[in-house]
């Protein structure tokens, strides 16, 4: 793959913010402990050990035991990857569905444009969690009930960001001439307009990451995730809730999993927010 | 001004439109039948199903079940809920009050954290002071709200037994006991929203800093208390009116989880029972319902920026 010059520029000057390479380096660290972690842990993230329950930390059990003698850490470890991957699907389904309707909205404009961005002002005016909820109970808990939900939560704002950027672009030289050497307008979109769009949406992407593993962190919390014994943050620190007196450690891991996760995706937002549009800097680059 | 109100609620019907019509399918997603859930278990009498169809109208085509659904909600019939049979409005007319204190709170936590944070942040750009605000401001965006409130009650609750870790007093029967019940749902639901207006504000501080009438203001030598107390407040004001006011409908998203943690009585809460209890219909209405106030309070935003900001045009 090519990269060009601004890209290379674009990503020295990412390098050198310090607070989006700590999101880097989070995010990273993150993925690769869900990924290998599960071959090193000797625990069943399921395996319950009754006499061991609500122990604390120990040589054998680094985090501790929740109340059926699971593995803390273990569990977290899989939940990760629960996590990760409803905020990937729901990202990409998000980023595929919003982008093709807020650059049709844009592009096409007249009654394309009113139909599409009232729907997504309908979809807006609904509060995002308490629709998922509401999707989740009628479809129940399966990973694509939840991956359906968050991604209809989430198609909205791509669809505004993309909306707005495709308009400001539409009318730049560069697809003037485009329309002028006769090019297609399905063609201009793709080739000409769209790549111009690319930074709006890239921060929209990782944004979008946290609000997803945040919305399905809560809809675990409530009990609408995926069904028990599944190891999901969410359920976790909603089960180490009962058991907060005695043993608060699970509570105080499973959220701590939760923020460390969000915080990784919405430090390396931020970066590239500054990177890419530099009106809005953050305190220290 | 009259006509931009009525242009501006005439543009609300379509959105409107299109929300009821999503609204009313949440509930004709639901696999299976309502009759059977209306019926219970193991009754399948033919004669009592054929009378509940045509009591909830539901031996209509789907179109006329949605009309005269939609004419139910314009005269203020929500309809009953499934399970205690109550009328939905009623029992979330009961709920709101606290749901609505519980905002409010949360809305003054936020302001009052964010506009001298943002501010200070933005006077001393790139010092310590600003670090440590943007510090907390992204700790703000990034920690779970059901997380916070739950080691607040086990720090302010268990730890110290200072503050009582669930419950709602209606405020106007004791004010005491209502804000010590008050104060850890309101720093929960509150921070995210603490966090947001604090970059808001930071920003804006510094856009308007940079403006040409700022360089008037100094050369003409008006000192800084008054440049920036006058002239850059008044003008970085007038966006963070209109996010807060904007924000105040989020709130009773995050208020579905705070609500939970606390035992607090408001809707949010109404909606997690309702799920638990597979009450479709009183979903469907307090769906509704969050739907309904955030679309008026946008309006109401709307309208009030015109108020604020003379410089954009009525028309």
């Amino acid at each position: 793959m090519m990269i060009s010059p601004e890209t290379k520029l674009l990503l020295r000057k990412l390098r050198r913010n310090r607070l989006a390479m700590i999101g880097v380096v989070l995010v990273s660290v993150l993925v690769l402990a869900t990924v290998l972690l599960p071959w090193v842990l000797p625990w069943d993230p399921n395996k319950m050990d009754v006499r061991n329950a609500l122990q604390g930390s120990s040589a054998a059990h680094l985090l501790g035991t929740d109340q059926f003698g699971r593995d803390i850490l273990t569990r977290i470890v899989y939940g990760g990857s629960i996590s990760l991957r409803v905020g990937f699907y729901v990202t990409f389904a998000s980023l595929i569905l919003g982008v093709g309707l807020g650059a049709l909205s844009g592009y096409v404009g007249g009654m394309t444009d009113v139909v599409i961005m009232r729907g997504m002002d309908a979809l807006m005016a609904f509060p995002g969690l308490l629709l998922a909820i509401a999707l989740v109970a009628a479809f129940g808990g399966t990973m694509t009930a939840i991956v359906i939900a968050l991604t209809i939560v989430g198609i909205p704002r791509f669809a505004r960001v993309v909306r707005a950027s495709v308009l400001q672009r539409k009318e730049s030289d560069y697809v003037l001439a485009a329309r002028a050497l006769g090019k297609r307008p399905t063609v201009i979109l793709v080739q000409d307009v769209l790549p111009n769009c690319i930074g709006p949406i890239l921060i929209q992407t990782t944004l979008k990451f946290p609000t997803a593993i945040l919305g399905e962190a809560g809809l675990s919390f409530l009990g609408l995730g995926l069904p028990p014994p599944a190891p999901s943050w969410g359920r976790m620190l909603n089960e180490a809730r009962s058991f907060m007196e005695v043993a608060p450690a699970a509570a105080i891991y499973s959220g701590a999993a939760i923020f460390i996760t969000v915080m990784g995706f919405n430090l390396l937002g931020d970066g590239l927010r500054d990177v890419l549009d530099p009106r809005t800097q953050s305190a220290r680059r | 001004m009259l006509k931009f109100i009525l242009r501006r609620l005439l543009q609300l019907v379509p959105v409107l439109l299109i929300l009821s019509v999503l609204v009313f399918s949440l509930v004709h997603l639901v696999p299976g039948d309502p009759v059977d859930v209306l019926m219970g278990e193991g009754h399948t009498d033919p004669v009592v199903e054929a009378v509940l169809r045509a009591k909830y109208g539901l031996d209509q085509p789907i179109v006329v079940q949605y009309f005269t659904w939609l004419g139910n909600i314009l005269t203020g019939d929500f309809g009953s809920s499934l399970y205690t049979k109550e009328p939905i409005l009623d029992m979330i007319a009961d709920r709101f009050p606290a749901t609505l204190l519980l905002a409010f709170a949360s809305a003054i936590v936020a302001i009052v954290i964010s506009i001298p944070a943002g501010i200070v942040a933005a006077l001393y750009r790139g010092s310590l002071l600003d670090f440590g605000a943007m510090g907390i401001a992204l700790f703000g965006i990034s920690v779970p709200n059901f997380w916070f409130g739950i080691l607040l009650i086990l720090f302010f609750s268990q730890m110290l037994g200072l503050l009582p870790s669930m419950g709602y007093v209606p405020f106007f029967e004791d004010p005491w006991t209502a804000t010590k019940h008050l104060i850890m749902p309101a720093l929960t639901l509150g921070t995210a929203m603490a966090a947001n207006l604090t970059r808001l504000v930071r920003a804006e501080m510094i856009e308007q800093m940079s403006q040409e009438y700022v360089r008037t203001a100094r050369a003409k030598g008006a000192p800084e208390r008054i440049v920036i107390g006058l002239h850059v407040l008044k003008n970085a004001m007038i966006p963070t009116v209109t996010i807060i006011g904007l924000q105040f409908g989020g709130l009773l998203e995050g208020a579905v989880l705070t609500e939970t943690i606390f035992a607090w009585p408001g809707i949010g809460k109404l909606a997690v029972t309702a799920v638990y209890e597979r009450d479709y219909a009183l979903i469907q209405g307090v769906v509704l319902f969050a739907a309904l106030v955030y679309v008026a309070v946008s309006l109401l935003v709307d309208i009030s920026y015109r108020f604020l900001d003379p410089r954009v045009k009525l028309n």
